[in-house]
């Protein structure tokens, strides 16, 4: 144990979101919460993942607020890290900004499985995380 | 790449070799999700959590979702398991002294005050491999 949580900035959260590839997406299914997971990329400040007809597609049309979380850790417990993010999704068509080589990866990903061939994206409207360890000294280096 | 529906046994055996979780839940219309350390504990899921902290507002009977997943990107595979139903607080003296003393502890809280147990309602689960 490492003496308890510390919250990150939200430049530190994207940093370490940038670092792994599976993330979670929270929405109201029915009325009641799912928790999807998504291989995912930030761009341009977005998480971006693929998406097949169904919740999560609606939440996009919809323009609701949804949950994103992805987190980290050591498997004997040294270190990890959380983070938050809520935002708008939507659906991206024909933004050409996301039409890059990168997007290309999210097909070549097993999650979400199936038909997932709708792209959307989450407009980060709050960032927030949480870490403990070590592995929080490489996001706030000293000053020199 | 082959899909696999998991059953309710194959997603509790899974669920039973992992450590950390991700509860989800709404508040006012917003959902928010946090990872918990958890155990299974029959057909239930428990974890431990501090007064004060966001999951402490769960009140008995909060409909949750709860989530485990693994993945290897490196060959592509990768599983989830996804369970719903509602979350209540142990409160049972002699409960709480077993998981006290049992293996559960929290990696981001030392001390931990507050027990929530989730019914395993709906238990949902699919595995990706290579064929």
């Amino acid at each position: 144990m490492t003496g308890g949580l510390r919250d990150l900035s939200p430049a530190q959260c994207l940093t370490l979101l940038r670092s792994v590839r599976v993330g979670r997406v929270g929405v109201s299914i029915e009325g009641l919460p799912a928790i999807l997971p998504v291989n995912f990329l930030v761009l341009g400040g977005s998480i971006v993942f693929r998406s097949a007809p169904g919740a999560k597609l609606e939440a996009a049309s919809g323009g609701a607020i949804v949950a994103f979380e992805a987190d980290s850790y050591a498997a004997d417990g040294a270190w990890g890290w959380s983070v938050l993010v809520r935002g708008a999704m939507s659906e991206i068509t024909r933004d050409p900004a996301f039409q890059s080589t990168r997007v290309e990866l999210l097909r070549a990903w097993p999650f979400p499985e199936g038909g997932a061939d709708r792209i959307v994206r989450i407009e980060p409207s709050s960032v927030s995380g949480k870490g403990f360890g070590v592995a929080l000294r490489a996001l706030a280096p000293a000053e020199s | 790449m082959g899909l696999q529906i998991l059953s309710r046994e194959e997603c509790l055996e899974r669920l039973e070799h992992a450590v950390v979780g991700r509860i989800g839940y709404v508040v006012d219309g917003i959902p928010v999700i946090v990872p918990v350390n958890f155990a299974v504990l029959g057909e239930s899921i428990v974890f431990c959590t501090m007064r004060g902290s966001k999951l402490s507002w769960l009140s008995n009977r909060s409909r949750v979702a709860f989530e485990v997943d693994e993945s290897r990107p490196s060959d592509r595979t990768g599983w989830s398991v996804l369970v719903r139903g509602s979350a209540h607080e142990v409160t049972d003296p002699e409960e709480l002294d077993a998981l006290r003393r049992g293996p559960l502890s929290s990696w981001a809280h030392p001390s931990p005050e507050h027990w929530i147990r989730i019914s395993a309602d709906e238990v949902s689960g699919r595995a990706l491999s290579q064929p």
